[in-house]
């Protein structure tokens, strides 16, 4: 018995050091954001991402970090990806629009003008708020129920059941259609890439994966690129709506979704 | 049929007209980052407009009395269950060009159609300009020094370095304004360089002039003979302690080539300029009705806000102290509250100072965070300043009155966090971003990240409907099939039951048991009729079973026999009590007959038929 004990002791010991370890990040990484060392905070909020961390709230405070600094674009780029984590969260989508806000009067100071745009497609528009394993829970629900009716109509010889079975499978087939569009959409199984946002006020985006290569457009902080190939030695070929394809360095590109998605 | 049929599209059309049939709504804000700015003062004006379930224009305000230094506008939009929401951020940089109190707005939505709705209204003050006997404003070159004076130089004809000082006996903290001019008799062509600047040892100084301008010459007249003038510095001084203080001699080289260098004996050898010190009597402030504490020099108002008067215990309010007026801003010092039960974290201090009119005035703001540790009423302040006013020569106390907070509660641990939101601060590099935050204290801090869909088990309750449809279409074939099957097929395990049941009949008739007999009989039957159609005949009356087996291709000859068969057994087996063994033989060997001919039936597919 006391030797199965030291066993699972043993079995328990790194799993407990480490999740102490991450909340030690986090609380000192917070610590140093209510003292207003915001570059301290983001390195730690960066370094619990660097350990594996996947949270809307680790994503959260890094993207507020970030806009304390005035780097805007990073700031959009861990909101947006808090949203994605955990859609519908108000105070990250707050975030986001005053990070535009920055981006565009920090650009309206230097220019005298600037706009900043960032319309959804519709898709995103109508499903974005959605959680995706809500409309996963809804897709198999209504294709359950769906081919669960049309089952029950080939043996059912019951009227009136055939007619209430009748009215309900189109109707079931309505909320199927809508929830798996939505998870299509919200799963970006149609996207051409991997979403992204641009980190500086100026990326090049080149013709080829090499800083001697000609640039074909620039592409502004904080708009949306599409990360279409990762290409090698930390360049990537990104599409930016409304300015074109290219590469560019990787680091100047921040990706939406956090690493393995 | 149509009743439900009915309900149901009511119901359709209500959920249409739930998605289509909202109106347009919305709102407009105006705010800004400050109310009060000085002549050429910059201050932000943001215009926040929210959209729902239309299109909208957004009319910024009339800005006329303000000059527009930058314009950015942000918009965005998401969807709120049927409603798309667009929101529209517009901020704009205005510097104040006149005096007076100024009416902003309202921004205004149109919807067209005359549809509009209107912002807050904001009230700008703007104040300052150029008063009496003072300099310039911001930006601009200060005023020349008197020509008849010779203080501050060290008159050479060819040029020479001027410093100039407005007040040569200022209090200790009091403004005087130090300006170096060069002056040169011809146009200068080329930036002088400063080889050694005019020191400000025992000055707190501030620079009148801003960073990027252009050498303008002005001319005057200097013992009859015409120089041009530069501004080289203009800087605000504050004298830090009472007695004589020096503002050490500038020095430099001006390198003219052209014409005037070539007349001027110089050749291309660099002009070398000395300035003069300049000694300035600082007086200490008047002994006579000094209040205790540091004493500032100027003007000054002290205003005070507590974000919550009433809190729980180990919550955390925020204190807010702004002292804002003229002078040395940043040498203000306003000590912490105290209170036995009050815990009070080190204030965060953020200045804002300007130099509208060459004047230097602003605020300090004072922040502490306040956490109460026990259940109580706390006093905080009042806070006082005590000012001296050079111009009047008195002393006055600039004071906020007390503030009061109550904290109700359990006595919190000594030491609990501040919360949050009340943490949260706005500082950082970014001073048009103060929305952001606060930052979230709690975290599940995961690990991994899977969705429903991520998961195995999904895709396979996924699949178990299309499944389910699959195996029900297999079966209904599976029994058609085995309907239209020809006899040699026909279910072995029928026609050995039937013939169990005949059996049975046998044993019952020689038991002299009619109603048994009969019932086996036509269970018998039913038996081999199901067997041989595929489908449950029981519930069905005896006219419709016969119009199935027409309809299923049986002649209709076997079809009545079989059914005045089934007839008679039902009918035996109610009126049974006189039944005689040679009928029940009898009844036993036709339905022998029929099951053999059943057994070489080979019925029609229902769609068929």
């Amino acid at each position: 018995m006391r030797r199965s004990l030291l066993v699972f002791a043993l079995l328990a010991l790194p799993l407990t050091a480490r999740a102490d370890s991450l909340e030690e990040i986090w609380d000192r990484a917070n610590h140093a954001y209510f003292q207003g060392d915001h570059d301290g905070a983001a390195d730690g909020y960066r370094e619990l991402l660097a350990l594996g961390v996947v949270d809307p709230d680790v994503a959260f405070n890094l993207a507020t970090a970030e806009a304390r600094r005035g780097r805007y674009g990073a700031a959009i780029q861990y909101f947006e990806q808090a949203l994605w984590l955990r859609p519908g969260d108000e105070d990250a989508r707050a975030g986001l629009e005053a990070a535009r806000a920055a981006v565009g009067a920090r650009r309206a100071n230097a220019q005298g003008e600037a706009e900043v745009a960032e319309e959804p497609p519709l898709g995103e528009a109508l499903f974005g708020g959605t959680s995706r394993d809500l409309l996963a829970l809804l897709t198999l629900l209504s294709s359950l129920g769906l081919f669960g009716a049309l089952t029950a109509l080939l043996f059912v010889r019951r009227e009136s059941v055939r007619l209430g079975l009748g009215i309900a499978a189109p109707l079931v087939g309505i909320v199927l259609l809508v929830s798996g569009a939505g998870m299509v959409i919200r799963n970006g199984w149609l996207e051409e890439g991997d979403p992204g946002v641009v980190l500086q006020e100026r990326v090049p985006l080149r013709e080829g994966p090499e800083a001697e290569a000609s640039e074909r457009h620039v592409a502004r902080e904080g708009q949306r690129a599409w990360i279409l190939d990762d290409g090698e030695d930390g360049w990537v070929l990104v599409r930016v709506p409304s300015v074109g394809e290219g590469w560019a360095e990787a680091s100047r590109i921040g990706p939406v979704r956090p690493s393995g998605r | 049929m149509k009743p439900r049929l009915s309900i149901a599209i009511a119901l359709l059309s209500i959920l249409a007209s739930s998605a289509s049939a909202q109106a347009p709504d919305g709102e407009v804000e105006m705010s800004v980052d400050r109310n009060q700015v000085e002549v050429g003062g910059i201050f932000q004006l943001r215009i926040t407009a929210t959209v729902q379930g239309g299109q909208a224009q957004l009319q910024p305000p009339d800005l006329a009395a303000f000059d527009v230094l930058s314009r950015s506008v942000s918009s965005g939009s998401v969807m709120r269950g049927f409603t798309r929401e667009s929101r529209l951020t517009q901020t704009m940089q205005l510097r104040a060009r006149q005096p007076g109190a100024f009416q902003l707005g309202p921004a205004r939505i149109d919807f067209g159609g005359g549809t509009t709705i209107d912002s807050n209204v904001l009230q700008i003050t703007v104040g300052g300009g150029i008063q009496a006997g003072q300099p310039a404003a911001q930006g601009g070159a200060p005023d020349l020094p008197p020509a008849h004076h010779a203080d501050g130089m060290a008159f050479d004809p060819r040029g020479f370095l001027r410093t100039w000082v407005t007040d040569a006996e200022p209090y200790v903290g009091q403004q005087v304004d130090v300006t170096v001019y060069l002056y040169l008799r011809g146009p200068l062509r080329a930036s002088p360089a400063i080889t050694r600047e005019a020191t400000t040892d025992g000055f707190w100084t501030r620079d009148l002039l801003p960073p990027s301008r252009s050498l303008d010459a002005r001319t005057q007249t200097l013992q009859n003979m015409t120089f041009q003038v530069y501004t080289l510095r203009h800087v605000a001084a504050f004298p830090l302690q009472a007695g004589e203080q020096t503002i050490g001699a500038p020095a430099m080289e001006v390198r003219n080539s052209g014409l005037w260098g070539l007349l001027g004996g110089g050749g291309n050898e660099p002009l070398r300029l000395e300035g003069v010190p300049v000694t300035v009597n600082v007086r200490p402030l008047p002994s006579e009705g000094r209040p205790d504490g540091d004493v500032h020099v100027g003007e000054l108002t002290v205003t005070s806000e507590l974000d919550r008067a009433q809190v729980g215990t180990g919550d955390a309010v925020t204190l807010t102290v702004r002292a804002e007026g003229r002078g040395a801003i940043e040498q203000i010092r306003i000590p912490s509250p105290s209170a036995d039960g009050l815990r009070v974290l080190q204030p965060e201090i953020r200045d804002t100072v300007s130099t509208p009119g060459g004047v230097v005035r602003g605020d300090r703001v004072y922040r502490w965070l306040i956490v109460p540790e026990r259940p109580g009423t706390y006093t905080l302040g009042p806070f006082e300043v005590p000012v001296f006013d050079p111009e009047a020569e008195r002393y006055t106390v600039a004071r906020a009155p007390a503030l009061t907070l109550t904290a109700a509660g359990n006595a919190a641990a000594a030491a609990a966090e501040p919360e949050p939101a009340v943490l949260e601060a706005p500082s950082g590099p970014a001073p048009d971003a103060p929305s952001f935050g606060p930052i979230h204290r709690e975290s599940e801090l995961t690990r991994s990240y899977a969705t429903m869909v991520d998961r195995g088990w999904y895709r396979g309750l996924l699949a178990l409907g299309p499944l389910m449809l699959l195996l029900g279409l297999v079966a209904r074939a599976w029994r058609r099939r085995a309907a239209s099957d020809d006899p040699a097929r026909a279910p072995r395990r029928a026609r050995k039951a039937a013939r169990k049941r005949l059996a049975e009949a046998q044993a019952h008739a020689a038991g002299g048991e009619p109603r048994a007999f009969y019932a086996a009989i036509g269970a018998a039957l039913k038996d081999v009729l199901q067997a041989r159609l595929g489908q449950p005949v029981g519930s069905l009356t005896h006219p419709e079973l016969s119009a199935l087996l027409t309809r299923r291709g049986m002649e209709p000859e076997l079809a009545r026999a079989v059914v005045e068969e089934l007839e008679g057994c039902d009918f035996a087996r109610f009126s049974a009590a006189g039944v005689e063994r040679a009928e029940m033989d009898e009844c036993l060997t036709r339905a022998r007959a029929l099951l053999a001919k059943l057994d070489r039936f080979t019925p029609t597919a229902e769609d068929e038929a």
